[in-house]
C-alpha cells in the first residue's frame, strides 16, 4: 500500500526530466505488508531456532508461557529475535503485549516496514 | 535514550540491557555482557519489592555504563571477528 507523499518544492524549481506520470511516492515511504502465512512460517522457525522449545508443542497459536514453557525473560528474547528477523524495532509498550505466536503474527503482519 | 527507571518495567529493563549488551562489536565483551545480564536477572528472579527497586536503580546505572562503554569500545573495534563467531570456516 503506497501512501502518497506531499513533496514540497521551492516555487519555480522544475525537474524537467521527469514525466508528469512519475510519482515521487514511488521513492519515499513506500510500505508493504507481509503475508500472514509467510510471517507465521518465519516466526515459527525463529522460535524453533531459539532452542528452548520442544518442536512438537510449536503451533501458530502457541502461547510463549502456557504452551511453550518459556519464562518472561525468554519471551523477551524471542521478541528480540523476531525484531532481528524482520528488521524492525518493537517499542517496549508493544513488545510487552506480544505473548504468543499469534500476537506476534498479528503485530508483524500489521507492521508496514517488516521485511 | 531509555525512559527513566520509574517508568520502565523489569522486562523493559531486561530488553534494554540485552540490546545494549548486543551492541558491543567485540565478541568477548558482548558475550560476557549478555551472560551477565541473563544471570543477574535469573539470580534475582524471586526477590521482594524493596530489593527489586534497588536492583532496578542499579540496573539503570549499569545500562547507562554499558551504552557509554559500547560507544567507546566500538570506536576502537578493529572489525576483526573472533574465531568463535565464524561458522563453518575451518
Amino acid at each position: 500500500m503506497a501512501v502518497p507523499l506531499k513533496v514540497s518544492r521551492a516555487p519555480g524549481v522544475l525537474i524537467p526530466s521527469l514525466s508528469p506520470s512519475t510519482s515521487f511516492a514511488r521513492f519515499f515511504g513506500e510500505t508493504s505488508f507481509l503475508g500472514k502465512d509467510e510471517v507465521t512460517e518465519r516466526i515459527l522457525s525463529v522460535v524453533k531456532d531459539f532452542g528452548k522449545v520442544e518442536e512438537g508443542k510449536l503451533s501458530p497459536t502457541a502461547h510463549f508461557n502456557k504452551d511453550l514453557g518459556l519464562d518472561s525473560l525468554d519471551a523477551v528474547e524471542v521478541v528480540m529475535a523476531l525484531e532481528e528477523e524482520f528488521a524492525i524495532e518493537i517499542p517496549d509498550a508493544e513488545a510487552d503485549r506480544i505473548l504468543s505466536v499469534g500476537d506476534a503474527v498479528t503485530y508483524i503482519t500489521a507492521h508496514p516496514h517488516a521485511v | 535514550m531509555p525512559p527513566p527507571p520509574s517508568a520502565m518495567s523489569p522486562l523493559a529493563m531486561y530488553r534494554n540491557l540485552v540490546r545494549a549488551a548486543r551492541s558491543f562489536q567485540d565478541y568477548n565483551v558482548r558475550e560476557y555482557a549478555l551472560r551477565r545480564v541473563r544471570s543477574g536477572f535469573k539470580e534475582n528472579a524471586s526477590t521482594d519489592a524493596v530489593q527489586a527497586e534497588l536492583l532496578m536503580h542499579k540496573a539503570t546505572k549499569e545500562l547507562r555504563t554499558m551504552q557509554r562503554q559500547a560507544t567507546v569500545y566500538n570506536l576502537y573495534a578493529g572489525g576483526m571477528k573472533s574465531i568463535l563467531e565464524t561458522k563453518g570456516v575451518a
